[in-house]
């Protein structure tokens, strides 16, 4: 059996956030999430969740990601959940922020600080057309400059699309600026708000749902306490829960991502496998002329529960079909000591 | 360093990875990662691939850098990655304002091009001075746009130092830093460093300098020049904290005007750093 292993824990632990892109998959907004409703996971919580964390062998590496919403709303508990990582010996710690917070370039400064100090290791920058309207680009460049100054990488996080290049975004950001910054773009995807605001033809297709994500999963865990095995569009989803953290540990959530069958496929044989089974369940009609990516073909059935639910029936009738016949083998064999 | 010289030398630190696999002494991470630079790597596709098929024996994951003007053509770009599709993970394209205005973009554009049909991760490492902008019509191209791409935007050193300062306005307000930065750690840019003639340096930025020098591979064994890199407390604090520390020394034990002015990034400064240690050993030596 092919192991289930992660990248990263990844925190998402608010779901509002100060903005409401067009194209947030996670319908964010001032009041909540659109899709998710307004959950915020309590720290004793996510203290727990850390310490399971740490003793969790499937989690490679030592990164955790925290991101929301934008949890820096909460700014100084965010510190906490940092400290809290730190504490447990995560070396690889960060975060994702759209900069709201950098009113001026000596908070961005005392703030950077304090991140520094409570274990922060990277941040991750979210800037692109969609953001433009919600945060100026003065708040990341003062990020920008006190990150640099406190000697904390950054990476800025920019969404393309066919109307929308990333030369727009960054041509008024002087050189020195960008200077030790990595740009980390991808294509925007029709998920969440985005499938609602962005038309398929200003969407870059790319190679189709071809391949499958078992070396990019992220331990996740959303804002209303559910754990997933990805961040990418499956936590926009009820039925690829693999528990909850307010009544299941991580252990046992991990251990569902490990034996259930469909979550298995999705993983490892790739979500482009179920669209024959789909179609084969009488469900084609469900499904879009063209998708972007296996994550935009993952949300995309997954949240339509129905679909998922006889996905997740057929899968299991094949899990009990290959146990009733493995059992049968077995008992036909003869014993090898027999005459 | 020849190919010869470089098998000789990716076969060792693959043997070593191989007998510490999974082990927390072994100094490295098992495998290790391979990073290959040089005038052009391509340039010798054929000493290239033997290099990077030992690797692949040995699990390593390759990282090539390239200029990306070898390529002439999307054919040349396919028939050049098709080769090594199978032992590179990540190809780092390097490029900067003086290339793209000789050579264009058009080399970088095909590379990307045919990269996107290759299992093969990408980056663009730009360099970035006050002589050399930002090449900023490269977040312009469409293959840029239209799938996941990284570009690392790293800052030149400045070649004279002699008139430079925050203030003297030589560099834009903004490229140097009056101090380096208090919490930049070095353990992300660590490594086993190769040179041409067998030294070894923990890191590309050390490279020259005596005091980072943790041995030779012809007269020292792997485990030797990793046992002086784990336990060097110097080294182990620029790992944890960056070279801040020797910033704070500096200034108790130097008269302002002779520290260096302006920095633009935590290894310009520990150069600066180091640079002057070699003098003063050298002035130390001529004297006795």
């Amino acid at each position: 059996m092919s192991q289930v292993v992660f990248n990263s824990l990844v925190l998402e632990t608010v779901d509002r956030c100060n903005a409401r892109c067009a194209m947030c998959y996670q319908a964010a907004a001032p009041k909540g999430s659109e899709i998710r409703g307004d959950d915020h996971l309590p720290l004793d919580l996510v203290n727990r969740i850390i310490d399971e964390a740490a003793e969790l062998p499937e989690l490679m590496g030592d990164r955790v990601h925290i991101s929301g919403g934008e949890s820096f709303l909460f700014f100084d508990e965010t510190v906490q959940i940092f400290k809290r990582a730190k504490a447990r010996h995560f070396g690889n710690i960060g975060g994702t922020t759209n900069a709201f917070w950098a009113l001026s370039d000596a908070i961005a400064d005392r703030r950077c600080e304090e991140l520094a100090q409570a274990g922060v290791t990277y941040l991750e920058v979210s800037i692109d057309h969609w953001h433009k309207p919600y945060v100026t680009a003065d708040r990341v460049r003062c990020l920008l400059r006190a990150m640099r100054r406190t000697g904390l990488p950054v990476t800025l996080r920019t969404l393309s699309s066919r109307s929308h290049h990333i030369d727009d975004v960054l041509e008024d950001f002087e050189d020195q600026e960008l200077l030790q910054v990595i740009v980390g773009n991808g294509r925007v995807q029709p998920v969440g708000r985005g499938a609602r605001t962005i038309p398929m033809s200003e969407v870059y297709i790319g190679g189709g749902v071809q391949g499958c994500c078992e070396r990019q999963l992220n331990l996740t865990i959303s804002p209303n306490g559910n754990v997933y095995p990805c961040c990418a569009g499956a936590d926009m989803t009820e039925s690829l829960a693999c528990g909850n953290i307010y009544r299941d540990s991580l252990a046992e959530a991990v251990l569902k991502m490990r034996t259930e069958a469909v979550i298995r496929e999705v993983i490892h044989g790739g979500t482009g496998k179920l669209i024959p089974i789909i179609e084969q369940l009488g469900y084609g009609d469900r499904l879009l002329p063209q998708y972007t990516s296996i994550c935009h073909l993952c949300w995309d059935v997954f949240r339509q529960d129905d679909v998922a639910g006889a996905l997740r029936q057929h899968y299991q009738d094949k899990q009990f079909e290959a146990l009733v016949s493995a059992l049968s083998s077995s008992v036909d064999e003869p014993p090898l000591d027999a005459p | 360093m020849t190919a010869d010289e470089a098998l000789g030398y990716v076969e060792a630190i693959g043997q070593h990875s191989d007998a510490h696999r999974g082990s927390v002494d072994a100094g490295l991470p098992t495998p290790p990662g391979l990073y290959v630079a040089g005038a052009e790597p391509m340039a010798q596709l054929p000493d290239l691939e033997r290099i990077l098929d030992c690797a692949k024996l040995h699990r390593m994951p390759v990282e090539l850098v390239t200029s990306a003007y070898w390529v002439d053509s999307l054919e040349i770009a396919e028939a050049v990655l098709d080769r090594l599709r199978t032992r590179v993970h990540l190809l780092t394209i390097t490029t900067r304002r003086s290339d793209v205005d000789s050579y264009g973009l058009a080399a970088i554009d095909l590379l990307l091009q045919a990269i996107r049909r290759f299992d093969i991760s990408i980056q663009i490492l730009v360099t970035v001075g006050p002589e050399e902008p930002f090449p900023k019509e490269l977040l312009a191209l469409e293959v840029v746009n239209s799938d996941s791409t990284v570009i690392r935007i790293e800052p030149m050193y400045p070649n004279d130092r002699s008139q430079l300062s925050p203030q003297s306005g030589a560099w834009p307000e903004g490229f140097l830093m009056e101090s380096p930065p208090r919490h930049a750690r070095c353990a992300e840019l660590l490594g086993f460093v190769i040179t041409p003639g067998g030294d070894v340096y923990p890191c590309s930025n050390g490279i020259g300098f005596p005091e980072l020098l943790l041995g030779n591979m012809t007269t020292h064994t792997i485990v030797e020049m990793l046992d002086k890199a784990l336990a060097g407390p110097q080294l182990n604090k620029l790992r944890e904290e960056g070279p801040y520390f020797l910033f704070d020394d500096f200034r108790r034990s130097l008269p302002l005007e002779v520290l260096p002015a302006g920095y633009v990034s935590s290894c310009d400064f520990h150069r600066q750093v180091m640079a002057r240690n070699q003098q003063s050993a050298s002035r130390v030596d001529s004297t006795a």
